[in-house]
Formats: structure tokens, C-alpha cells, sequence
């Protein structure tokens, strides 16, 4: 007796200037006696107009708010996931989630699971590169404390014992799913209902150490867990103490490591300033910094606001979505900056 | 409108042990059958599934050759092997695909290739240490035959090998080390679209250095007479001559941004992925003196025989040393060192004074770019000796 799997994904992307593509597939898994297998195969074919509409009223209502110069950074994507689980011949479970990315310049603006949901631009205006920014304390927006913790776990080790300064204790936990949904793969949580059936008890364990390959399609065709960094970890970040935001602020939004090693590396940011009436400002042109990934997470101090959809897009790992909150350090930007034109 | 299609297979098989009960491993094969369809509008569909059979291109189921059981035991027997810990990935990959659309030829294009990645951790060290080995076809050869040898040597020389200290050193890399440099300072820098610039008529490396990028190079990871744009070969493109960088490497649109003819260097991870310009076999012409007369003239400095993890970052070229040795007096010392980095200026290979006759093939033929990883990048290299190149701690 044989479980099977039906994983069915249809998205359209808008991205910046570019027209809409739209991707179609299945997938469907089949763990037995002889192992485990995954077949991309054809769904019945239809046209994703409710998607693409849905893409494009996110995209438009972001749009609408964005400062120039973000434009073609703009990716907004909408999809529905279906996932029906079969246990000999028989379906147990049948799930449908549908939800919307919308992100720019490395900041995920909206992740939610509903169609077309609407989001507006973080930023209301562009900011310059000049000496200002040197004198601001500095924040790590979600996707950048999510990097930099990838980016510590990988070369420095645990978690654990992991204290920001003075009293604040940042807790690193690691989820048991992507908060993006074609990452995650939720048909097979039925361990509880179904533990008592036998035959899924031996099937099962293949198909759950396995899933996130078998959902990834992408990762069919590369090398499996080529790198470290292998993007099939999700982390949660946050701190144990809430602060205000500092005002005004330089909010790292994206760090992106130039080297792969312990210690002090340099990485390429992008960034945003909060000034202090709380308006955000797009900040031109990548960033340039220097520091040692526990060392800046040793120097945070507070996190300010809730947790949030963080993405970390590696060039050669591609994405890998966590959540984490702003964290507030003690640095000033001078500290870390190696450029600013 | 253009559409690619391609039908493939791919296993997965993931192998551990720990020196006293080693071996144990699960397996997974995939089998896609897909398309992507770009019209005149620019909108691109990806679709799974067969192409429409009035299309004409259909492609037979692909054959993974190698069975399966011997090659879970040649892997368990690998991880038995080794006396402290080792985690090992298996991935194959036999595709087939085809590119159609207007005025263009459609030719199958048929490929394998294979990976093992994972680490190694031998008894001694607290360090896990990268493994990385691919190439073209499946990879159940390799594995009874070279992965033997080469965890040997790593776990012998691991050993006893010491931590390497930051320093600026006259060095002799092997062929798989200097494939390593080759790739990361000349490879991507010839590859069009990594920067808006054209790099043509920069010196990037010693007269003593030319290189050429050929998809049909004998025993080569890359094997292919036509790219994922139906961009035929015609034979080697020169990249370097005498170190000066005069060819570039392109896909259709950066050939036309840039205002000249493509290369046969389209290449995509999938179907699914956007052609864009990559290296197939990178060929450096070998020199004429054996390696044992480059390390006497070397007289002292490092020999550095494995190298990992290489990143060209745009300004310096960063590379995990696994293991080198200490030369002294023009002779290997068995002083092995590891633990360091390679961290130099991108135009290191300026620094090179001869090359070796000793041409291989690098063992690692793997690389990623705009999130698309390739198993099969080659570049075939003979020994290289550089007046000067900086390590670090």
C-alpha cells in the first residue's frame, strides 16, 4: 500500500517592467515499498485569469505609492497551492491555499495567504547617499537579520547562548515550515489523526524527510544540498525586549555577504532611513559594510514590532524565507560603513 | 515565440556515517516532464507536462543507466570507510530538451551529469571539510574508483596537517586548485551580463596564460553542440590570448546589447530557468615543464593541492583551502596545511610565471549563478605557478 501526493501550483508574477509569466505544474509523490517517487506531470489546464487579476491589483496598489527608481524592483506574485493526500487508493486530506508576495528591492512589502491582497509602498520618497547616514544608529530590517543570522549559523556555529547586549536575549528558533507556501508543504501534519494506521506509520517518515526536495521542483535539477547554505531551513528571529525605534534610523533592508567565511566579511546592503517623523525613505545605490555576523547580533539591544516575512536571496542557494522582527542595535553606521559615495 | 521543453529524471541519494556504524541511506528519483512558452509580448508560460503533440517535439522518457543498489552500496561503503564523520549527496541528472520557435532548427539535446557533495569531518578536527566532485554522466565510477582515493588523501593528510597562517606566498597550484582560480578570475569575467561593462582588452592574467571556452572539449563535464538557444558551436571561443581577455562569452540578448554574435554559452538549470550567458569547458593551453621542475624553482612556498568554495565577489577572488603543503627547497616536505583561505586580488593570475604539462579536467565542475547551479562547468588546467599569492587564517 502505497501514500500518494498530489501538489498542485499555478502563480503569475508581475515583475517590474517586464510582462507576466505564469507557471502551471504538478507534482505528484508516491512513497511505497520501492521508495519514493515525485513525477512533474500536466494539470488540467486553465487559463489563471483570477491570478492574474489578483497579481495585478497588489501590483498596481503598490505601485501606485512607489517612489521612482523602484519601479522595475517591484515583484508581485500570487498562486494557489493544492494538496490532496491519498492513503491506498483513498484521500485523506485535500488543502487549497492561495496567497500573495509582493516585494521590492529586497524587502518583502506583503507575504499573506489571500489572493490579490492589498499593499502599499514602504516608502513615500528616496533618500541619497551623503554623510547623514554615517551618524544614524543602525537597525536590521527582517530580511537582513535573517541574513546575517543564516550567515552566523552556517560558519560560527549555535544559536545557542546567543545574548544581544546588556539584557536583551534574541531567540533563533527554527520553523517547521516556509512561511512562503510553495515551500511548505502541510498534508503530511496529520500525524496525530492518522498515527494509529500502521501502514502510514512506515510510509510516512520517507515523504517527511524528504519534502522539501520533492515540493521543490526547482531543486530537481541541481545538485541536492550543494552548499551549506542549502535554503531548506527557516528561521524565526526576534528579541525577548521590545524598544522604540530609534529616530531617526538607518534600517539595513537586505545584506548580502561578499565572501563566505567566519569573522569579519564585507557584505552589500540596501537600506532605508526612517526619519524622525516615522516616514520611511528609500535609500540609492547599494551599500558597502564591514563586520562580524555575531558581533552585530551581540550589539542588538531591542527588537521594535512584531514578527515579519524576511527572504534571504542567495545567487547560488536562491530563496530562502524566515521571519524575524527589526532588530535595534547599538552601532552607529560609521562603524560598519566601508562606502558611502 | 520560442518554447522550451524538456523531459527529465534526477535521484537523490543521501549517505552518512560516523566512523563506527556508517552506511545508512534513503534514495529519491524525480521525473519532470515541462515546458516554457515566451510570446511576442514577452509573457512567459511554464507548464508541466508534455508538449502539444502537433508540435512535433516529443521526447522519450530519459534512462537513468547506473542501478541503483550497487551504487547505494558504493556509497555506504564510502561512508564506512572513513573514520570520522561523513555525510554524502548523490544527485544525477539525464535530461532531454528542446528549444523551438521561429526560424530556428530543433535539435534533442541530450545530457547527464552527476554530484556528489556533502563533508567531511576526519577524527581530529572539530572542522567539517567540504566535498565536492561532478562531472558528466552518472557517477557510479567515480565513486568505486576516485572517491576512495581522494577521501584517502584527505583523511591521511587531514590528519596531520597544521593551520595556516595569513601570508603572502609564492605557490604552485595543481591542476584541480588552478581550475578553481581560472574559473572565478577569467571564467565569470568573460561571461557578458555580469556587469554592464565590456571587460574585453583587459589584462587579467601573464603572457604565459590563454584560454579558450569549448563545449565540445574531449572528456569535458560540459558536452554539448548546441545551447539552450539553439546557438550551434563552431568550435573553441578564445577568452584569453597571452592574458589579455578578447572574447566574451554570450547568450543571444547580451550579444545583441552588446552588438556582436552570440556564443554557443546559453545555458539554464532547467526549462523553467532564463538562458543566460555561462562558461561550458574552460580551457587553459598547458605548458611545457613538469611539476616537479615548477616546485624546484619555487624553492620555497606552498603546493596547494585542493581548493573549495571559490567566489569571485567582482573585486577578489575567495577560495577555501581543504589541503596544501609545504614546498622547501624545492621538494614537498609531507607538511600538510589547511584552514586557510585563498583571498586575492582578482587579477592574480597576473602572477603567474609558468605553467606545468600536466592538463586535468577539475574534478568539481560545479557552479551557481542568478540561482541557477550547474553540475557541469569544466575547466581543464594544468599546474600553475604564481610568484606571489595571499593566504589567510
Amino acid at each position: 500500500m502505497s501514500l500518494h501526493l498530489r501538489y498542485r501550483f499555478s502563480k503569475a508574477q508581475h515583475q517590474g517592467s517586464s510582462a507576466v509569466s505564469f507557471t502551471d505544474a504538478e507534482i505528484l509523490i508516491e512513497a511505497g515499498r520501492k521508495g519514493t517517487t515525485a513525477q512533474l506531470t500536466s494539470p488540467t489546464r486553465r487559463e489563471p485569469v483570477d491570478l492574474v487579476k489578483a497579481s495585478e491589483s497588489t501590483f498596481t496598489s503598490v505601485m501606485a505609492g512607489l517612489p521612482s527608481g523602484f519601479e522595475k524592483d517591484l515583484t508581485v506574485e500570487t498562486g494557489i497551492i493544492t494538496e490532496e493526500l491519498s492513503f491506498a487508493g483513498k484521500a485523506v486530506r485535500r488543502k487549497k491555499r492561495a496567497y500573495t508576495l509582493a516585494s521590492c528591492h529586497g524587502v518583502v512589502i506583503i507575504l499573506k495567504e489571500s489572493l490579490g491582497a492589498k499593499a502599499s509602498s514602504p516608502w513615500t520618497k528616496r533618500v541619497p547617499q551623503d554623510e547623514t547616514i554615517k551618524t544614524l544608529p543602525l537597525v536590521l530590517g527582517p530580511s537582513a537579520a535573517l541574513a546575517v543570522t543564516v550567515h552566523m549559523l552556517e560558519f560560527s556555529g549555535s544559536q545557542r547562548d546567543l545574548r544581544g547586549n546588556g539584557k536583551a536575549i534574541l531567540d533563533i528558533s527554527e520553523l517547521d515550515h516556509s512561511p512562503y507556501p510553495p515551500q511548505s508543504f502541510v498534508g503530511l501534519r496529520l500525524h496525530g489523526k492518522y498515527s494509529r494506521l500502521a501502514d502510514w506509520k512506515k510510509s510516512a517518515p520517507s515523504l517527511v524527510t524528504v519534502k522539501p526536495l520533492l515540493v521543490r521542483y526547482e531543486l530537481w535539477s541541481r545538485p541536492f544540498a550543494a552548499f551549506f547554505h542549502d535554503g531548506l531551513r527557516h528561521w524565526a528571529i526576534s528579541c525577548d525586549t521590545q524598544v522604540p525605534w530609534p529616530s531617526p534610523a538607518l534600517i539595513l533592508d537586505t545584506l548580502t555577504p561578499l565572501d563566505c567565511c567566519p569573522g569579519k566579511v564585507e557584505w552589500e546592503a540596501t537600506y532605508s532611513v526612517r526619519g524622525e517623523d516615522g516616514v520611511m525613505a528609500g535609500g540609492c545605490g547599494p551599500l558597502h559594510v564591514q563586520f562580524e555576523a555575531r558581533q552585530l547580533l551581540g550589539s542588538i539591544y531591542g527588537a521594535t514590532g512584531e514578527l515579519m516575512p524576511a527572504c534571504v536571496d542567495d545567487p547560488i542557494a536562491d530563496k530562502q524565507f524566515g521571519l524575524a522582527t527589526p532588530l535595534v542595535s547599538d552601532v552607529l553606521a560609521h562603524q560598519i560603513l566601508s562606502n558611502c559615495q | 515565440m520560442i518554447a522550451y521543453f524538456e523531459r527529465s529524471r534526477s535521484r537523490f541519494i543521501v549517505s552518512h556515517g560516523n566512523g563506527l556504524s556508517g552506511g545508512a541511506n534513503e534514495s529519491y528519483e524525480c521525473e519532470a516532464e515541462r515546458g516554457r512558452i515566451r510570446d511576442e509580448d514577452g509573457r512567459s508560460y511554464s507548464l508541466g507536462g508534455a508538449p502539444p503533440r502537433k508540435w512535433n517535439c516529443r521526447m522519450p522518457p530519459p534512462v537513468l543507466e547506473e542501478e541503483l543498489p550497487p551504487l547505494r552500496r558504493d556509497l555506504q561503503n564510502l561512508c564506512r570507510s572513513c573514520d570520522g564523520g561523513i555525510q554524502l549527496h548523490y544527485s544525477a541528472l539525464v535530461s532531454h530538451r528542446i528549444t523551438t520557435g521561429l526560424g530556428l532548427e530543433q535539435p534533442r539535446r541530450s545530457f547527464s551529469a552527476w554530484a556528489v557533495t556533502g563533508w567531511l569531518c576526519p577524527p581530529s578536527h572539530a572542522n567539517a571539510f567540504p566535498i565536492g566532485w561532478s562531472g558528466r554522466g552518472e557517477g557510479a565510477s567515480w565513486i568505486k574508483n576516485r572517491a576512495t582515493l581522494e577521501l584517502d588523501l584527505l583523511n591521511s593528510s587531514l590528519e596531520r596537517a597544521e593551520a595556516l597562517q595569513s601570508d603572502s606566498v609564492p605557490a604552485v597550484l595543481s591542476p584541480y586548485a588552478a581550475a578553481v582560480i581560472l574559473h572565478e578570475a577569467i571564467g565569470h569575467r568573460a561571461e557578458a551580463g555580469r556587469s554592464s561593462r565590456n571587460a574585453t582588452g583587459l589584462v587579467v592574467a601573464s603572457e604565459c596564460i590563454s584560454v579558450v571556452d569549448d563545449p565540445l572539449a574531449q572528456d569535458g563535464p560540459a558536452s554539448y553542440e548546441f545551447d539552450d538557444e539553439n546557438i550551434r558551436s563552431l568550435g573553441p571561443t578564445t577568452v584569453v590570448l597571452e592574458g589579455k581577455l578578447v572574447g566574451q562569452l554570450h547568450s543571444p540578448k547580451t550579444a545583441t546589447l552588446a552588438g556582436t554574435l552570440p556564443t554557443p554559452n546559453a545555458r539554464a538549470a532547467s526549462c523553467w530557468d532564463v538562458p543566460i550567458p555561462r562558461m561550458s569547458n574552460l580551457i587553459c593551453v598547458p605548458g611545457t615543464v613538469p611539476e616537479e621542475e615548477m616546485l624546484e624553482r619555487l624553492w620555497k612556498g606552498l603546493y596547494i593541492h585542493r581548493l573549495a568554495n571559490g567566489i569571485n565577489n567582482g573585486r577578489v577572488i575567495h577560495a577555501d583551502i581543504i589541503l596544501a603543503e609545504r614546498i622547501q627547497s624545492g621538494k614537498r616536505t609531507g607538511r600538510f596545511v589547511t584552514a586557510g583561505r585563498i583571498r586575492d586580488e582578482i587579477n592574480l593570475l597576473r602572477r603567474a610565471v609558468e605553467l606545468g604539462n600536466n592538463p586535468e579536467f577539475n574534478s568539481n565542475a560545479m557552479c551557481g549563478r542568478e540561482n541557477q547551479l550547474l553540475f557541469n562547468v569544466g575547466v581543464r588546467s594544468p599546474s600553475i605557478r604564481l610568484s606571489e599569492l595571499a593566504v589567510v587564517a
